[in-house]
């Protein structure tokens, strides 16, 4: 393979693990037809990173100190909406995989992944597909049917899961306690949920709410 | 949310009709006495007091049927029985309709004697008169007592305080449950941040070592029997990704909270010495039913405390444990056939008895009892029940819902 430089694909890699920014430096740099153009810890710094160097592909992760990757991808494809994000991650919930895909992304790669594939990925995002793996699919198409959360569950899911009781959260969202315990035993109901420490524990497993 | 209101178990119910029966007699004591056949009858009854001159209160009643020139004398109660209204002033006439009404002072019991026109009654007397020599008929009646001593009133304290105790023991159940899932919600919590931290530390670094060794192998010819060597160790390191991804979400999600009670059980001499182990079983009674965590693994490890004793301590050749799963609660018995534990040390509570204080703290904190009983030549039985509204989660046969984990 010999790309000029100008045909090079330049990418931008987005982790907040600097350890895991060396291993995708090393594998793209490894690449005769990319370039790693920069590397950013943090969603805002990934956003600037971008303003700057408005690479062909983003790697985002989907977990940074300041800001969810999805949102941070968000913000780019506003200002940039040819942007092509790659959301590079571990293994997350389908709630988090739907979102992304919602918001954009144009791929969904696993860090786990062997580099080759990865690459393949890169390539075949740079060349206008969309790449989610197979494994990903099928854990998406596990909860295709299940019903979805309002955002006033997830509200009130998110502040049972930080410990505080019907009649706190209550006073917290200015409800009553009874519409307290509707949303929450709706939220059981759709979570298939017997109790609310397992609503939580199934919101977190599928990414609805992270702590 | 664990706390479920239940119908009172069948042992309140027994209790409550004692305790009703108990009141409606207690209710029946301030009934009349009639001493003859003829009818005397209080309509107006004066209050119950220790009797005295102060005061006069109203007493009326009835007879049926008077005979002619008839009346009525009344005495009330003051140690001895004292003639009403005054000394001097004994009779009360009887109305055309029967009816008859006169003052009187107050006294513990009031009564009423119907007596002939020639007969002259006397002032004061230990004994009321009996009937005859010009005596028809004797009635008597306690005086009314006050409110706070009536029947009724007592029967109103008791069931209250019987509500009140029955209230206390369901509030106080449901704060246990409220703190159980307190705890356990803190508990999934706490292991979604270590999950986390091990996840941004361990497993990324990982992830990208595998990367730059991924890329490492590339570079070698194919076919070197360097890169088989390395392509093993690219296998290994994937398999350990995989593992350690399935040990993070597992924390993560709180999966190990599914295990069943007797499940954690079976799998116990698994963590012991062989040779430390003689006979073992676990048996299950009832339907097998969800636990609360946090109920689950302080039952185990009491339960576990006990096996552990029977093996170690009381040189027990079989242990038994008894699970049984009823609508009351659950319930946890491990029987071996040991020395026994002494009596000295089951009575004491100080530390070093052979964990005998750790299980009965660890029994209190979950609202659970705990008894022991043990004796030498016939082993040691350790019970453990703990109720129903704070043991189980869900239903008792519900289709549980797999989760798949990733």
């Amino acid at each position: 393979m010999s790309a000029s430089a100008a045909a090079r694909i330049r990418v931008l890699s987005v982790d907040d693990h600097p350890l895991l920014r060396e291993g995708i430096s090393a594998m793209v740099k490894s690449q005769p037809d990319m370039e790693l153009v920069a590397e950013a810890s943090t969603g805002k710094e990934g956003i600037d990173r971008f303003r700057e160097h408005q690479p062909d592909i983003t790697l985002m992760d989907l977990r940074l100190p300041d800001m969810n990757g999805i949102e941070a991808m968000a913000t780019i494809r506003a200002e940039f909406p040819e942007a092509r994000v790659i959301i590079l991650t571990t293994f997350e919930g389908d709630v988090e995989i739907q979102r992304a895909l919602e918001a954009g992304a144009r791929g969904y790669l696993l860090k786990s992944m062997p580099p080759k594939e990865l690459l393949d990925g890169i390539r075949q995002v740079h060349a206008g597909k969309k790449r989610i793996p197979a494994e990903i699919v099928a854990h998406l198409a596990e909860h295709l049917s299940d019903e979805t959360l309002t955002v006033r569950e997830v509200e009130v899911l998110r502040q049972v899961a930080g410990g505080n009781r019907n009649r706190d959260i209550a006073e917290h969202l200015f409800i009553s306690e009874e519409t307290v315990k509707v949303h929450v035993k709706h939220v059981m109901d759709k979570l298939g949920a017997s109790d609310r420490t397992e609503a939580v524990a199934i919101a977190l497993r599928r990414g609805i709410i992270q702590l | 949310m664990t706390w479920r209101p239940r119908l009172p178990s069948e042992a309140v119910t027994r209790t409550l009709c004692v305790v009703a029966g108990f009141l409606a007699a207690l209710v029946a004591t301030g009934s009349r006495r009639m001493i003859a056949a003829s009818a005397i009858e209080f309509s107006l009854v004066p209050p119950e007091a220790a009797g005295g001159t102060e005061q006069l209160a109203s007493i009326e009643g009835r007879v049926t049927a008077p005979g002619p020139g008839q009346r009525i004398v009344l005495y009330a109660r003051s140690g001895d029985w004292y003639v009403q209204p005054y000394a001097n002033a004994p009779f009360t006439a009887i109305q055309g309709d029967g009816r008859w009404r006169s003052p009187t002072h107050l006294g513990t019991e009031y009564a009423a004697v119907l007596v002939d026109a020639e007969y002259r009654p006397p002032a004061k007397a230990s004994t009321l008169p009996g009937i005859g020599g010009g005596v028809a008929a004797v009635a008597v009646t306690d005086g009314v007592p006050p409110w706070w001593k009536t029947g009724w009133f007592r029967l109103a304290g008791l069931v209250a305080a019987a509500l009140a105790a029955f209230g206390l023991h369901r509030y106080r159940l449901q704060k246990l449950a409220h703190e159980l899932d307190a705890r356990s919600l803190e508990r999934l919590t706490e292991r979604t941040r270590i999950a986390q931290e091990l996840y941004d530390t361990l497993l990324q670094g990982f992830l990208s070592a595998s990367m730059q060794l991924h890329l490492a192998v590339d570079q070698l010819p194919e076919g070197s029997p360097d890169r088989a060597r390395l392509d093993q160790a690219l296998a290994v390191m994937g398999r350990a990704t995989d593992e350690g991804r399935r040990v993070l979400h597992g924390l993560r999600c709180g999966n190990s909270d599914a295990e069943r009670l007797e499940s954690a059980f079976e799998r116990l001499p698994q963590g012991l010495p062989s040779e430390a182990v003689g006979d073992y079983k676990v048996t299950v009674a009832g339907e097998s039913r969800r636990l609360h965590p946090i109920i689950r693994d302080e039952v185990y490890r009491v339960g576990r405390e006990a096996v552990m004793n029977a093996f170690r301590h009381a040189q027990a050749r079989a242990v038994a444990v008894e699970i049984e799963y009823s609508p009351r609660g659950l319930r946890v018995a491990v029987r071996d056939d040991g020395r026994g534990i002494d009596s000295r040390v089951l009575a004491s509570s100080r530390e070093g008895d052979g964990g005998l204080s750790g299980m009965r703290r660890g029994a209190a904190g979950i609202g659970a009892r705990l008894r022991i009983r043990s004796g030498s030549g016939v082993g040691t039985l350790v019970e453990l029940s703990v109720p129903g509204s704070v043991a189980f989660q869900g239903p008792a046969d519900g289709p549980r819902r797999l989760e798949t984990g990733a």
